[in-house]
């Protein structure tokens, strides 16, 4: 019986550094996407964003989030999808992700926020190879849930693999 | 006890301790996912042990939580106040099932209230008859608990000792600069004991730190160190520069096994330095070869007698007045004899109260202060939106009008203070370089007297390590350059040490360092000689004073006789020069043949502020740094050519400039497609001009420089974002970029 208590409480601290676990859901494109709930900061509403030149065209510009500059990100243009008119539901995503050397924030623009969800090991599977304009190494996991199919990003890889490399090489 | 509560009761105490990091007027997204999960822990445990109440408690929690984050819920404090109250059940139940094996506490009103904030109830919310039903469990033995991790808390030390350990490092490598100082203190005034016990107190501190920490090799050295010196501040042991020497040399080595320790623990692998520690001590030993109290914080008295405002005998006569009914105090006393006036004593008491405040500085973390600083900034912005907003709509209330301009007061005064919060005396910095000048002087064969002037005047930390490096240049070469020989000192009838002066006060915002020498001056024959022969100038040009010395700051003009290892390999000044305008600062040279030379640097107070002028492009705006600019015109028709195969130009003064479209390099629509319709701004950077067309000059400001992140940072051409007026981003344009990227398209 003990084993299996400390079993359980394993688990729950698991829920943390494994695939399962509370997931921030949002659309893009009428697809369904998932971020880690720990890489979420915060959510916003669309604000106006500052163009920066010199920059590929799926990074928006900068925004004044309480006297911090952070860079946005359109996800949608980042996933090589068509553009969209932001409208009412059009959020941006405060995330966190790990840098060389720090936390960075930087938001991204997403369709809507739909909701929190609870994703189960089980109901995770890998990511089948697409052979789309999708790099699958962005992909933490497709998640089988009552509503559907639910893509889990590995956020850090979306924006960072290249954004950091690929910015700095541009200038 | 059983173990199944137990790791419920558990989670549940942590939930409730992490509930105080996710409560406030807003959701903090990954403190509640943390929340979620341990949630989710508690819902599995429940699930398992059939704790029907306790899961649709967490259930329902979860699912509230999870509305909040989506700012689903409007009321935001009722549903903090209901997952709060959510984890106290919890607990209440673990409990109660610890001791009796069941649970029998109602959730009914608990279920009324969440289901009114989520509109509707909990899945598996028992009906009212079955909410205590019974959970036996079984109740036979189970083996004892052994939560207790052994390695668990190991690291958990570990990690403590840790962040002791970085601690330790900052600070003694503080201590150990204040030793540096106040050894030099000593050296010009051996007799003064409370240099000794500023150095004392230091090597004691790192001792019993380094003693708690178990790092035992920096614990002797110190210790052994801290006797030598507890001999000298009793007078046992009269301060030579024997003493001085040991002393230095201890707190060279011990700064060298601190920043071996650092390199360690960073993970860095540097072989570690040679250290003769054995030698060290053994030489401390030797130079160590009897007692009052150390003096406390000295009396008025004393430092009346100490600036010679007293006799030591007026004031024995003093301190008896002061004895006699009523008494008095020692100031009063003495005033009242007339032996001093009031103006003294206050003088006095201040001195006593500065002693006295030295202790109680706090350290605070860089990035605090930056984001005070931030919150600070949009506070501002945010009472200059409602300011405007109260103008256009309310006109009547004067009342309110006076608030809000008291409140405008108090936020700028805030801000004031804010920014002032990141300014430091420039102190450190001299006596970082009064320490080199020692070692320097050494080994030039010269004596040296270093003068700081103005060390209280202050400057940003960021600031501070920036201006190091230029700085440390032109004292190299005060020392090596400027100082005279002793021989040479005597025969030009000046005393045998040579006085090198810094001096820092503030100037129009700037903050002006000098650097003086009593030597010989610049030979100004000897540098026009030079620049001839490398055709800098023409024989027949007929150059000022001024401008003569200020040759020296271009490339391979060294006057230098000998090359030392010190300065003088012919570059030097002119390095200087770029590394002091980089950081948008200025550097002139006085001299006086035979009397000596001064250098006058001066640099902004920081970096994070820039004086800029704003312009609009379109639809954005762009903020030109005030030092780059040279003129704002609109130029004449006539004055526009476009020349093939080098682009369009513009007339300026009889100078060609090229024109940069900055809507057609940064792809925005313009307004005005001719540059006679628009303003150009003459920009220049790096020695060249280029015209910068734009649609509209919007107005000067000042603004706070912000990094645009990792990721953007590296933007040709921008060096950086502002936050303009009304809360939104105006990016900062880095002219030298701006030139090369007009170059390469």
């Amino acid at each position: 019986m003990a084993e299996d208590i400390i079993k359980t409480m394993d688990q729950a601290v698991k829920y943390i550094s494994n695939r399962e676990g509370k997931y921030l859901t949002f659309t893009l494109a009428q697809e369904e996407y998932g971020i880690g709930i720990l890489k979420v900061k915060e959510i916003i509403g669309m604000m106006t964003i500052t163009t920066v030149p010199q920059t590929p065209g799926y990074v928006k510009g900068v925004i004044n989030l309480r006297g911090k500059v952070i860079p946005v990100i359109d996800l949608r243009l980042k996933f090589g999808m068509e553009a969209m008119e932001y409208t009412e539901r059009t959020c941006i995503i405060v995330v966190e992700i790990t840098g060389p050397n720090a936390k960075i924030p930087m938001g991204i623009v997403v369709d809507s926020v739909s909701e929190v969800l609870n994703i189960k090991a089980g109901d995770i599977e890998d990511t089948p190879t697409f052979g789309s304009k999708m790099d699958t190494a962005y992909i933490l996991g497709m998640a089988k849930t009552g509503g559907g199919v639910k893509i889990l990003l590995d956020i850090d890889k979306v924006l960072n693999s290249e954004e950091m490399g690929l910015l700095d090489g541009m200038a | 006890m059983k173990m199944t509560d137990h790791g419920l009761i558990a989670l549940a105490d942590e939930m409730a301790s992490d509930f105080l990091f996710l409560s406030g007027r807003e959701v903090d997204i990954p403190a509640a996912g943390i929340f979620l999960n341990q949630l989710e822990g508690v819902i599995k445990v429940a699930e398992e042990y059939q704790l029907g109440p306790i899961k649709t408690v967490s259930s329902g929690m979860s699912f509230l939580l999870e509305r909040m984050i989506l700012d689903a819920v409007e009321n935001k404090e009722a549903g903090f106040a209901v997952v709060e109250k959510g984890i106290t059940i919890i607990q209440q139940f673990a409990q109660e099932y610890q001791l009796s094996g069941k649970i029998e506490g109602s959730i009914d009103d608990y279920l009324e209230t969440l289901s009114k904030l989520i509109g509707f109830v909990p899945e598996g919310a028992p009906k009212s008859d079955d909410s205590a039903a019974p959970v036996e469990q079984d109740q036979q033995d189970r083996p004892h608990d052994i939560t207790t991790d052994d390695k668990a808390t190991d690291s958990i030390t570990e990690i403590q000792d840790m962040s002791l350990l970085k601690d330790f490092i900052t600070e003694s490598l503080e201590y150990i600069d204040e030793i540096e100082v106040n050894i030099l203190n000593l050296e010009q005034d051996p007799e003064n004991k409370e240099y000794i016990n500023a150095i004392f107190r230091p090597f004691h501190s790192i001792k019993g730190v380094a003693g708690f920490l178990n790092l035992d090799e920096i614990r002797t050295l110190a210790h052994s160190l801290e006797n030598l010196l507890d001999k000298a501040r009793n007078g046992e042991l009269e301060v030579s520069s024997a003493v001085i020497d040991v002393v230095l040399d201890g707190a060279d080595t011990l700064k060298a096994m601190i920043l071996q320790l650092k390199n360690e623990i960073e993970g860095r692998q540097f072989p570690p330095p040679s250290l003769d520690i054995p030698a060290l001590k053994e030489r401390i030993i030797q130079v160590e070869s009897g007692l009052e109290p150390p003096p406390q914080r000295k009396r008025v008295g004393e430092i009346l007698v100490d600036d010679g405002v007293i006799s030591h005998a007026a004031l024995a006569e003093g301190l008896q007045t002061a004895q006699e009914i009523p008494v008095k105090k020692i100031g009063e006393a003495l005033i009242s004899k007339g032996m001093v006036t009031p103006k003294q004593v206050s003088t006095a008491l201040r001195k006593q109260t500065e002693q006295a405040t030295d202790a109680t500085m706090i350290r605070v973390d860089m990035r605090k202060l930056d984001d005070m600083i931030d919150m600070v900034g949009e506070l501002v912005i945010t009472q200059t939106i409602i300011q405007q907003d109260v103008k256009h709509h309310i006109s009547s209330d004067r009342n309110l009008h006076r608030d809000i301009s008291q409140l405008s007061r108090i936020s700028s005064s805030l801000q004031r203070a804010s920014t002032g919060l990141r300014m430091i005396p420039i102190k450190q910095t001299f006596q970082r370089m009064s320490r080199l000048v020692r070692d320097l002087a050494k080994g030039a064969g010269k004596s040296i007297v270093i003068e700081p002037v103005g060390e209280d005047t202050e400057i940003d930390r960021n600031m501070v390590d920036e201006i190091y490096n230029p700085l440390v240049h032109l004292v190299r070469n005060a020392v090596d350059h400027g100082i005279d020989t002793p021989e040479e000192r005597i025969r030009s009838g000046k005393t045998e040490k040579g006085l090198i002066e810094l001096k820092a006060y503030h100037r129009g915002g700037n903050i002006v360092i000098e650097i003086s020498d009593d030597g010989r001056g610049l030979n100004k024959a000897k540098i026009l000689q030079k620049a001839i022969k490398n055709g800098i100038v023409n024989e027949n040009d007929n150059l000022t004073d001024y401008e003569i010395y200020r040759l020296i700051l271009l490339p391979g003009l060294s006057t230098a006789e000998q090359v030392t290892d010190i300065s003088g390999r012919g570059v030097g000044m002119d390095v200087v020069k770029q590394a002091v305008e980089k950081l948008r600062g200025k550097i002139d040279i006085t001299s006086v043949p035979g009397k000596g030379t001064t250098f006058i640097t001066s640099f902004p107070l920081t970096m994070a502020i820039i004086d800029g002028m704003i312009v609009r492009v379109g639809k954005e705006r762009y903020i030109l740094p005030t030092t780059a600019i040279r003129q704002a015109l609109r130029p004449a028709r006539k004055d526009y050519t476009n020349i093939i195969g080098k682009g369009e130009m513009i007339t300026v003064m009889g100078r060609l400039l090229p024109l940069i479209r900055l809507a057609d390099l940064f792809g925005i629509a313009e307004s005005n497609h001719e540059p006679w319709d628009a303003i150009t701004v003459v920009v220049e950077g790096e020695g060249r001009a280029k015209c910068i067309m734009v649609d509209e000059i919007l107005g000067k400001a000042e603004v706070v420089i912000k990094s645009l992140g990792d990721g953007l940072k590296n933007t040709k051409g921008i060096s950086g974002g502002a936050i303009l007026g009304d809360g939104q981003i105006g990016l900062i344009i880095d002219p030298e970029g701006l030139f090369e990227l007009s170059e390469t398209q």
